[in-house]
């Protein structure tokens, strides 16, 4: 049974495997048959030019006839010249009947053959011509298309020039604004109180007094050393800690300092630009924050510009 | 491969002449042959025809070395065909996985290699009714088979279908054109 099953399933794919390649045979595109076109273009070219060679070649025979006749003459000629010397009549010289017969036919077949020719001739030039004319119109069309796509990429390299500079333009204003932004916020934080300022603020601050002994006074009046601890207890970020901690070290310093001691003096000043404390005061200065605080640092850096004078 | 209405050793003279018609004729009797071949290769149709160019011209250049006493001149063109397709082949990714070659081959087979065992052109006939009264989606699946040369892969592929669905539906396929062959009086 199974074979039989077998056997069967092998006759029916055997069935469909015949249609199949049959209906693929007959489905499948017939792709042109490029190996002969080599061989048409010469047909094509012969085709061309077989008139001018036909031409060509008639031409040459009917020359050579023409000149076969002329030479039969010359050799009819040449043999009565070796004839006694007699005197010569009109009708003697003159060819006779039928050798003027064969000219004649000569003469009308070298006659036909060149007008033959000069048909073929002006045929050949007449196609000549249209072909010329053909190439020359393609040629206009061409070289019109290649002008209008000149045009076009003129345009389109005009348009990518003009989105270019646009995009230029764009990133050199923004470039700008973010220099324009990063030095305003340089000179907001970095910017020194002047010396005239900090006289000023001395001389308000601890009337009648000079030098560091003005400063000591001013330090002491303004209680910058007790502004300072509150604004520590308020302060939360630790860059504002590590800084107020710092000021607290500099203004207990400052309380305890002997003004008439100009080496306890120098060490200050030096104290005040240690571990970049003035770069530090700087930033925290340009830095967000409530009143208290701004001035609190304002008043600081007053004190500090101070210092650099007297020291 | 198929009879030849022309007169083949004539045209293959004539081709080796240099008389143009000797090889359109021959190209116009074998160039379905070989496309339908490529095709079933899984060579793409632009693909294809570049092959079928490449494999004319070479016919053209060694058709001197042709000795019909050897074989069949569309033997002879079937090996000259592998040979052209197998050297492409193996540029060629995975995908060729996708078609039968042995059904690829039976397209380039010569009348003396099926003569053995050729069905006869009624059952054929029969076979094509009975394929065209196949419900449209088991004949399409037959075609892709039969036609295209596909495997079960490449039909799975083409369907985005699994492969078991698709043997099975083949099998099912084959099963209906069975009953209805045998309604028609043959026994396959």
């Amino acid at each position: 049974m199974d074979a039989e099953r077998n056997n069967s399933n092998g006759r029916l794919e055997r069935m469909l495997r015949e249609w199949g390649a049959e209906q693929a045979a007959r489905q499948a595109p017939a792709p042109p048959a490029v190996a002969a076109a080599p061989r048409r273009n010469v047909v094509a070219v012969i085709g061309r030019w077989a008139p001018l060679a036909a031409a060509a070649v008639l031409l040459i025979a009917a020359a050579g006839l023409y000149r076969a006749s002329l030479r039969h003459d010359g050799h009819e000629m040449a043999e009565s010249d070796q004839a006694p010397v007699l005197p010569l009549t009109r009708e003697d010289t003159a060819p006779a009947p039928s050798q003027q017969a064969d000219q004649a036919r000569a003469a009308e077949k070298a006659d036909a053959a060149l007008a033959d020719l000069l048909a073929e001739l002006e045929s050949a030039r007449e196609a000549l011509m249209t072909e010329r004319q053909r190439s020359t119109d393609e040629l206009a069309g061409l070289r019109q298309r290649l002008a209008d796509a000149d045009s076009e990429m003129a345009r389109m390299r005009r348009m990518y020039d003009l989105e270019r500079q646009e995009r230029l333009r764009q990133a050199s204003l923004v470039g700008q604004a973010d220099s324009a932004r990063a030095r305003a916020q340089e000179m907001a934080t970095a910017a020194l109180p002047s010396a005239d300022v900090a006289t000023l603020y001395l001389a308000i601050a601890a009337p009648g007094q000079t030098g560091m002994s003005a400063v000591k006074a001013a330090a002491q009046a303004r209680q910058l050393a007790g502004r300072c601890l509150a604004l520590r207890e308020r302060t939360e970020d630790e860059y504002g800690v590590r800084l107020l901690d710092r000021l607290e070290v500099v203004f207990t310093r400052l309380e305890m300092l002997d003004v008439t001691d100009d080496r306890a003096v120098a060490a200050f000043a030096a104290l005040t630009r240690t571990g970049q404390m003035r770069e530090l005061l700087a930033q925290a200065a340009g830095q967000p924050g409530n009143d208290d605080r701004r001035q609190f640092l304002l008043e600081v850096r007053l004190i500090f510009q101070a210092v650099d004078d007297v020291a | 491969m198929a009879s030849t209405e022309i007169d083949e050793q004539d045209a293959i003279a004539r081709c080796l002449r240099g008389d143009t018609s000797g090889f359109e004729d021959l190209h116009s009797v074998h160039a379905g042959r070989v496309m339908a071949y490529l095709l079933r290769s899984g060579f793409s149709r632009h693909d294809a025809e570049d092959l079928c160019q490449d494999i004319f011209v070479r016919v053209v250049k060694s058709l001197a070395t042709f000795d019909p006493l050897r074989g069949a001149f569309s033997a002879w063109l079937a090996t000259i065909a592998r040979n052209v397709a197998r050297k492409r082949w193996r540029r060629r990714p995975a995908e060729e996985f996708d078609f039968d070659p042995e059904l690829a081959n039976e397209t380039l087979a010569s009348a003396d290699e099926t003569a053995g065992h050729a069905e006869s052109a009624e059952a054929i006939e029969a076979l094509d009714e009975c394929i065209e009264r196949l419900p449209a989606d088991l004949r399409r699946l037959i075609r892709l088979r039969y036609v295209d040369g596909r495997t079960t892969r490449g039909i799975a592929s083409v369907t985005d279908s699994p492969e078991a669905t698709v043997r099975l539906h083949l099998d099912k396929a084959r099963d209906l054109l069975r009953r209805c062959l045998k309604s028609k009086g043959i026994d396959a």
